[in-house]
Parts: structure tokens; C-alpha cells; sequence
């Protein structure tokens, strides 16, 4: 009874909290399916992702030997500061969720980019855009 | 003591007994975090237990699987919340942070509870199963964020200790203080009577000297005595006269060695009762007859009677030595006399007008036999020694061109 009373609070704000957002059952950065891609950039565009929080980079990247096509989440476009161009080589490190609408999808860890790491997510897949106790969601990430 | 070694030995301590208690509160710290760490781990497990129920209700009801988690997604502490079912396939999630959903499924055998370091803090993951509609299995994979709660935890222990910190620091400042005080007083007071047993062995010293001269004057004075008693009855007619002036001479001289002498036996008191009016009248009529020029030497208005029990001869003889001592400094002008009964007693002030007294010579105004007038220089002397010997004191205070202020402090009132 006493634990209950305890928690009731939380149940309650709970019920009152935000309704979901639809999301794809598999569309989360799998530690699980983490794969290495290199390919070439076919396509760029920007899209909603995750709740509508901000648009996101998106390239479509057909890989090097195999010719598959990979849908690549990057990140929110304001954490990302780099011209990027059709036809520029990339190299991803991610997470990859095979949907039957929109083929494979590869969610960015790591990318390599013109000669340079850029960390995008930690290993268990946290975003390095939504900060931490040292990095307050600014542009960070990139190493050479 | 001095600074330094109160320093050492009270401060020092003091200030280890503040670092001891704040290195165990450091030190018991972890294993309170643990323990608190445990209570809310306990406690979040119940409520992730709740929430299965709440959603095996929902699905009971037919709602699909990705629609039920909407109640309990972005829920305030929950980063993270996803349903599997029977064979670890994810139906539904949802996560604060944009696909993150930490989740590796390669052990078959989960744990009920892991903690994981995250750039968001410390997370619990529950991995919690549960049965809905038609007994079938679901799992509930939930993260906790540990900050929220640990760090109210850890901000109000903080608070606590430095709290707690403060009064005892506090608290040993004022005790300091305190014994330091007490200490200084102690040592003022023993410094004091240092001197004053100083002072009296000194007195001592010069009493015997003094009563030993004035022994072996006497003797040979009675003898001269005798012989000048011998001539006048034996005597020529013709050295009569002289033998009378030198039997006289030797009298005299007889009569100060007895008078020193009396200064330098101990006092015995005869105590009475009186009023301090009394004693200044009885003081004030002998100056009088001392100073018979001086027609109005002593000013006094007499208030309430001041009750007290002294040798009234003794207390008179000391306030005439006092009076006259001042009455010699102030030639113009009355000396002013006033009384008033204080806590420890009476205090009598006498206060002239004259020169003051040079600092030099105050720090000896009350020795025997010093004087910068003519006259032994016994009367403040004697003045003194009859006060004390009343269990009361008297000090003397002066500035130069503003007279001197002589303060009487006799038990009674």
C-alpha cells in the first residue's frame, strides 16, 4: 500500500503524458545489426525522423561492391556542418533495419568523410547531438 | 599558553575532528548511495511491474501492440520503453533520444535489471515479462534514469553534510572563543596575582628590615634616654637646659621609631557598625584641624546612608591619609568627595582638581616610604594596607592638568 502511494504519482503523470509516435518496430539502432558499409552518395535529402524534432540528413548510399542501396540516417541537419555531395565517397558504421517499404535502412554511428571520423552516436547508439554531462548538444563529434 | 600553543592544542584538534567527520561522511557516502540506490531500484521495479499490468489491460481490450505503449511513452523519468513479445521481437518502443533503445538481444538470458553509464546518466534497464490476453508472453524493456532520483539524493545529502559541517564548525569557533577567553582571563588573573605576591614579599622584605633597624635604634635611644634622665638630675645647672633639648631630641626620635613600627605590625580590626557618611565627617574634621586655612577643603552632599562594618578608627585614619594626600595637591579648590552603593559594595571617589599625578610616579603611589613631598611617605601606603585589610580595594587613576581620581571600593551598602 505505502509503495503504491509512492508510485501513484508517477502513474498518474504517466497517464497524462504525451500520445506515441508511430514509429517502425525495428526502426532503433540496434546494437545487434551493426554493419560496416562503404558506397557512393546517390542521393541527399532532408527528412522528419524521431517525433518530428528536426529534419534530418538522410543520403541514400549505394554500396561500392554489392550495388545494394542503403537509406542512411546521418543526423539532425544543424549538428552536421558539412557540404555534402552526390557522388562523394562515404564510409558508415551502423545501426541497419530492413523494412519492406524503404529497403535497408542504415542508422549512422560513425561516417567517414573526406578523410575524417565523425562520431554521430556512442556504441550503445546514444545521439552525440543530445549532449550528456560534458557536451551540451553542440557540433561535435568530428575527428581526423 | 600562548597563541600558538592554543593553536596546537585546541584549534588544531578541533579542525581533524571536522575533517575525520566529513572523510567517514565521505567515505560512508558510497554505501549510502548503494543502499539508496538499491531502495529506488526496488522501487522502480514496482512500478515497471504496474505498468505491465496497465498494458496487459490494453492489450486485453484488443488494442494493438504498437498503440500501447502511447500512455507510458516520454513519461517523466523513463528514457526508453519497448514491448517484445514471447520471442524477443520488438512490437512496439519508444525513446527520448532519437533510436536509442540500448537493447542487445545475443544473450539469450537477460537479467531483470542492468545498469548502464550513458551520456545522460546512469540508466536502469527492467526487463520485466508479463502475460496478456489469451496467456500470451510479452516482455516489457524499460530505462530509469538514475540521476533524477540520485541526484536529488545526493544534493540533499550534500546539503545535510554541509549543513552539519557549518554548525560544527561553528559551534568549535565560538567554543574556541570561548576557552580562549578564558584562558586570557586566567592568565590576566594570574599575572596579577603574581605581582601582587611579588609586591607583598617586597613589603615583606622591607617591614623586617625596617622593624630590625627600628629594634636596634631603640635599644640604644632608651639607653641615651636614661643617661640624658641621669644628667638632669646630676647634671651641672649649667648644661641643664641642653641636656633637657637633647632628652627631648631622643624622645622624638623614639616616638617616629614607634610610629613606624606600628605601621608594620599587622592590622587588627575592630569592626563596627557605620555609616560611610561617619567616616568621610570623622575624616573631613581631622583634616580640618590639619588644614585649619583650608575653611572649606572638602565638598560632600550625603545621600542615602551607605551602611558598612569597619574598624572606624582604621577606615577614618585611611580616608584622612587619602583627603590630605589631595587637599595637599589642590590648593584653590575643594576636593570633591561622592558615594554610591555599587553590586560588589560602596565606591567612594575623591577627586581634585590639582596638577595630576606623572605617570612615573602613580605605578608607586602606593609603596611605603615613597614620597615626593615631605613626610615618610607612609600615609597612602597605610591607606591602602587598611582597605585591604577590609577586603577592599583602591586605585588611583590621573591624567596630567585634570587632577587625580582616588576610587574606594569597601563590602557593604
Amino acid at each position: 500500500m505505502t509503495r503504491l502511494r509512492k508510485i501513484l504519482p508517477l502513474l498518474v503523470f504517466l497517464s497524462a503524458a504525451h500520445p506515441a509516435f508511430p514509429q517502425h518496430p525495428g526502426h532503433f539502432y540496434n546494437v545487434d545489426t551493426e554493419i560496416k558499409v562503404e558506397g557512393i552518395i546517390k542521393d541527399i535529402s532532408l527528412e522528419p525522423r524521431y517525433k518530428d524534432r528536426s529534419p534530418f540528413l538522410v543520403v541514400t548510399l549505394e554500396e561500392r561492391l554489392s550495388k545494394d542501396i542503403y537509406t542512411v540516417e546521418i543526423s539532425p541537419s544543424w549538428f552536421f556542418g558539412e557540404d555534402v555531395h552526390k557522388g562523394e565517397n562515404l564510409e558508415v558504421t551502423g545501426s541497419v533495419v530492413s523494412t519492406a517499404d524503404r529497403g535497408k535502412i542504415l542508422i549512422a554511428r560513425q561516417i567517414r568523410f573526406r578523410g575524417e571520423t565523425i562520431d554521430l552516436r556512442d556504441r550503445q547508439g546514444f545521439p552525440s547531438w543530445r549532449g550528456g554531462p560534458d557536451r551540451k548538444g553542440r557540433r561535435r563529434g568530428r575527428r581526423i | 599558553m600562548k597563541r600558538k600553543d592554543f593553536f596546537l592544542f585546541f584549534f588544531l584538534p578541533f579542525v581533524g575532528l571536522i575533517l575525520i567527520f566529513f572523510l567517514a561522511s565521505y567515505l560512508n557516502s558510497s554505501r549510502i548511495q548503494k543502499q539508496v540506490k538499491g531502495v529506488i531500484e526496488e522501487q522502480l521495479r514496482a512500478s515497471a511491474g504496474i505498468l505491465a499490468v496497465g498494458i496487459s489491460h490494453l492489450l486485453e481490450e484488443g488494442r494493438p501492440p504498437d498503440t500501447v505503449l502511447g500512455p507510458y511513452s516520454g513519461g517523466s523519468g523513463i528514457y526508453y520503453i519497448a514491448l517484445l513479445d514471447a520471442e524477443k521481437n520488438i512490437l512496439s518502443w519508444s525513446s527520448q533520444f532519437e533510436g536509442y533503445l540500448p537493447l542487445s538481444l545475443k544473450d539469450k538470458d537477460l537479467p531483470e535489471s542492468w545498469t548502464i553509464d550513458s551520456p545522460a546518466g546512469k540508466i536502469l534497464n527492467l526487463f520485466v515479462p508479463f502475460s496478456a490476453a489469451e496467456s500470451q508472453s510479452y516482455f516489457l524493456y524499460l530505462g530509469y534514469s538514475l540521476e533524477d532520483s540520485l541526484g536529488v539524493i545526493a544534493a540533499r545529502f550534500r546539503k545535510s553534510l554541509a549543513l552539519i559541517l557549518g554548525i560544527l564548525a561553528l559551534a568549535g569557533l565560538v567554543f574556541s572563543r570561548g576557552v580562549f577567553l578564558i584562558q586570557a582571563r586566567y592568565l590576566a588573573k594570574t599575572r596579577e596575582a603574581d605581582a601582587e605576591r611579588l609586591q607583598k614579599e617586597h613589603y615583606r622584605e622591607i617591614s623586617a628590615f625596617t622593624a630590625g633597624i627600628a629594634h636596634e635604634i631603640k635599644n640604644p635611644l632608651n639607653s641615651l634616654a636614661l643617661l640624658f634622665e641621669l644628667m638632669q638630675k646630676k647634671g651641672a645647672a649649667a648644661v641643664a637646659e641642653d641636656v633637657a633639648l637633647g632628652k627631648n631630641e631622643v624622645q622624638k626620635i623614639s616616638r617616629t621609631i614607634d610610629q613606624f613600627s606600628d605601621f608594620l605590625k599587622p592590622l587588627r580590626l575592630t569592626k563596627e557598625p557605620l555609616t560611610v557618611e561617619d567616616l568621610i565627617a570623622g575624616a573631613s574634621s581631622s583634616l580640618a584641624a590639619e588644614f585649619p586655612e583650608k575653611k572649606a577643603a572638602v565638598e560632600y552632599s550625603p545621600g542615602a546612608p551607605l551602611r558598612l562594618a569597619a574598624d572606624r578608627q582604621l577606615i577614618v585614619q585611611a580616608l584622612f591619609n587619602i583627603l590630605k594626600n589631595a587637599v595637599q595637591a589642590e590648593s584653590r579648590n575643594p576636593v570633591r568627595i561622592d558615594a554610591e552603593k555599587t553590586k560588589k559594595g560602596i565606591k567612594i571617589r575623591i577627586q581634585d582638581s590639582g596638577p595630576g599625578i606623572p605617570p612615573a610616579v602613580i605605578e608607586h603611589i602606593f609603596d611605603p616610604f615613597f614620597t615626593t613631598k615631605t613626610g615618610m611617605g607612609v600615609g597612602l601606603y597605610l591607606a591602602k594596607k587598611i582597605i585591604e585589610r577590609h577586603e577592599g580595594k583602591v586605585t588611583v587613576e590621573s591624567r596630567p592638568g585634570q587632577g587625580a581620581l582616588f576610587t574606594i571600593q569597601l563590602p557593604g551598602g
